[in-house]
């Protein structure tokens, strides 16, 4: 399920105000590029659970669920399609 | 006992932490619009240099997740203002790495803690609690992340409470129970020979930051034979059985499970690892074996 383009926003606007990353484009590899560290992701994920209003699942990190905007967008639609 | 915040104008609250942390109060003091307490971020170098500027504000620290060791001296400008938000439950899970240590000794709950600082390391009264349940397949790094979500809930609790003026509660620690966990107390990769089977699982499963990287000890195996270092995630505790390798060595089994003995007997399967090293071409059987193994099989 693809993400409506508001949700790919939504996220690309958190990762600039949670992390003070400018995210070019909603398929930039954050990971690849060196914009994502860590202490980053973990941020990222605390700050989307209170954005969505949700809590991811604790027992599988998949790197590539959070690896660009696009892909934690579409990830969110299809896992919590209510809370975007 | 309680302790009233300043409400006159003009106070700040200064933070210093990581990341998080300083998201979560600048996002905070924004949603205050015309807030009378102005949250500013700062180093702890920062902090010192400006000591003499805060002298006179009445103004409030929130340390979170940072790991300067505050000079005696600010906190004697602070003046019992100066709160950390530690990721563990105190007395008994004090200093660095308290998520880890909860896992390593099977807790069934930590908590996150916030407190009044005082000259000795997370000794200071208890303000607040949040009880951090720990799962059976808690990771070092789910572990982290559901304290991180107690830590902001109780920075956001803390700020409001000291915008509006109101009391803060304070318990002091019962410190004969206090236990402080050092950088120290956490390093070494290769298996630790004195563990049983069930302490070994949670030393390995309390490392397993996947895909993040541990921040202490990696656990690791080293194989002589055929030459191969294995970073190891993830074991199984096993029942005792005849054959079984000395405490802290490895051995590939008939069944071609990978076990590692541990203490009194008892030994635990290798579930999944990630090769790090081999000298020589694998042969076909270990090639399965390292293959299987891997994560993300």
């Amino acid at each position: 399920m693809a993400a409506a383009p508001n949700t790919v926003e939504r996220v690309q606007l958190l990762i600039h105000d949670a992390l003070s990353i400018d995210v070019p484009a909603g398929d930039t590899d954050l990971v690849d590029s060196g914009l994502l560290d860590s202490l980053g992701l973990v941020t990222l994920i605390v700050e989307i659970e209170r954005e969505f209003e949700l809590e991811l699942p604790l027992d599988e990190f998949e790197l590539d669920r959070f690896r660009s905007a696009q892909n934690i967008a579409e990830f969110l639609t299809q896992a919590y399609p209510t809370a975007t | 006992m309680t302790s009233r915040p300043p409400s006159g104008d003009g106070a700040s609250i200064w933070i210093i932490g990581d990341r998080l942390t300083r998201t979560t109060a600048r996002r905070w003091a924004s949603e205050q619009g015309k807030s009378r307490l102005a949250v500013r971020i700062a180093s702890a170098a920062e902090l010192d240099a400006l000591t003499r500027a805060v002298a006179d504000s009445g103004a409030w620290l929130i340390s979170c997740n940072s790991t300067a060791i505050l000079s005696p001296g600010l906190l004697d400008i602070f003046d019992d203002k100066a709160i950390n938000i530690h990721p563990g439950r105190l007395p008994d899970f004090a200093g660095l790495h308290a998520v880890q240590w909860a896992i390593r000794l099977g807790e069934a709950t930590t908590a996150s803690t916030a407190h009044f600082m005082t000259a000795t390391i997370d000794a200071g009264d208890v303000i607040y609690d949040v009880e951090v349940p720990l799962e059976r397949e808690d990771t070092g790094l789910s572990a982290w992340v559901r304290c991180q979500r107690a830590q902001m809930s109780l920075l956001t609790r803390i700020l409001a409470d000291i915008a509006e003026g109101h009391e803060m509660p304070r318990s002091p620690q019962d410190l004969s129970r206090r236990r402080m966990f050092r950088a120290a107390d956490a390093l070494g990769d290769d298996f630790p020979p004195d563990l049983e089977a069930l302490a070994t699982e949670r030393w390995v499963r309390a490392a397993n930051y996947l895909p993040l990287s541990s921040p202490t000890y990696h656990p690791t195996l080293r194989l002589d034979e055929p030459g191969l270092v294995l970073a190891v995630d993830s074991v199984v505790p096993r029942s005792a059985e005849p054959g079984s390798p000395p405490p802290a060595t490895a051995a590939l089994m008939d069944s071609d499970q990978l076990v590692v003995g541990c203490a009194n007997n008892t030994a635990v399967t290798v579930d999944r690892a990630r090769l790090i090293h081999h000298d020589e071409p694998l042969s076909p059987r270990w090639s399965r074996v390292v293959e299987r193994l891997q994560p993300n099989r």
